[in-house]
């Protein structure tokens, strides 16, 4: 099992906290565990034709959340963004075909399989991002 | 500026009815079974012809995080299709409907009047259903009133042919897809939220107005 569904898992099972409790401690999991996971700011990755540089990334104690300040361009012309970007509950999980993170659907009987991966979950989500804003 | 992503929350789910008869599977009658998941890996909207089997999903996402002292200009909906049946295009529909009390229950299954009488927040038609990519619902002004910036938002999904009980025609025309549920670790396919929120000039009301779509818990006139 990797570190971070470790963790998760610790919060699923503690008997102590309250459904809210549990539900503001995955995110803060989440969250902290994807700012450990990125390289020293700032880095640029270049999926297809965007270029997006990660300035600056946080995490907020006060809302459990990753903050993160992002530029972008797309074939070279600058993209206008709405930082900071807030990031809530962020996935840490990929789809990958030899994952060993297995999701079983009871109604369909899909078998789905993810890995843990923080730094690729993280790069999905900010080019989402940068997508939505590039439309 | 603020641009929050909030990711769904894991007690999101769906229920299906069956039975011979489409007026009593819409309406929340399974002579042919029945069931409520919020563990499964999908959620799934619409109706299954052959059985008669009519489906609707229930999604939350936690968006106490949404800075209390901003104005929302705008909310974008996104899902991720798992299974694309719908042989017959539908609509799906995002309406304000609070599930939260007790969890995900046979009581939070609504019927075509019941879902006419919601607020439509986000539609998304399935001929641009994916199964690749994230499917931005289009959404309504009544959005950005609904998020509650203190807990959790909730809605319901379903399609049009439910509102206006349509029934499905034979099959195997299947008006009915899959689309992936949130989990706990998180997934880069899990549902989502985007929201984009400013500071209020000066004097303006953050909060939720009288005469606007109230909280998404209880139905009590919201906060200026």
């Amino acid at each position: 099992m990797g570190a971070i569904r470790d963790f998760i898992a610790a919060a699923m099972a503690d008997g102590s906290l309250t459904d809210a409790q549990r539900r503001r401690l995955i995110r803060r999991i989440r969250a902290q565990q994807i700012r450990n996971a990125l390289p020293a700011m700032p880095f640029t990755f270049t999926p297809g034709q965007f270029s997006i540089t990660v300035e600056s990334a946080s995490f907020d104690a006060a809302n459990d959340a990753l903050t993160v300040v992002l530029s972008a361009s797309r074939a070279g012309v600058p993209i206008p963004l709405d930082n900071p970007f807030v990031y809530i509950n962020p996935p840490t999980h990929v789809p990958d075909p030899n994952g060993d993170y297995i999701r079983t659907d009871p109604k369909s009987g899909l078998v789905a399989t993810f890995s843990e991966a923080p730094l690729l979950a993280f790069r999905a989500m900010v080019l989402e991002s940068v997508r939505l804003q590039a439309r | 500026m603020t641009t929050t992503t909030v990711f769904g929350d894991a007690s999101d789910g769906f229920i299906y009815y069956a039975d011979a008869s489409y007026a009593n599977a819409s309406t929340g009658v399974g002579g042919g079974g029945t069931a409520i998941d919020t563990t499964g890996t999908l959620i799934y909207a619409g109706a299954i012809p052959d059985v008669i089997e009519v489906l609707m999903a229930f999604l939350s996402f936690d968006t106490a995080g949404v800075p209390d002292a901003e104005v929302v200009s705008a909310v974008v909906l996104s899902l991720w299709g798992e299974q694309d049946n719908y042989v017959v295009d539908v609509t799906l529909e995002a309406r304000d409907f609070d599930w939260s009390s007790g969890g995900l229950t046979a009581a939070d299954w609504r019927t075509p009047t019941q879902l006419s009488a919601l607020n439509l927040l986000a539609s998304f038609p399935t001929t641009s259903f994916s199964i690749s990519a994230y499917m931005d619902f289009t959404s309504q002004a009544a959005f950005n009133n609904y998020i509650n910036k203190t807990g959790l938002t909730y809605f319901v999904l379903s399609t049009d042919h439910h509102r206006t009980a349509t029934a499905p025609t034979s099959a195997p025309n299947g008006e009915y897809g899959s689309m992936w549920s949130a989990d706990n670790t998180g997934t880069t396919n899990d549902p989502k939220l985007v929201i984009t929120s400013a500071a209020a000039p000066s004097g303006q009301p953050t909060g939720k107005r009288w005469g606007g779509i109230p909280f998404a818990g209880g139905g009590q006139p919201g906060r200026w």
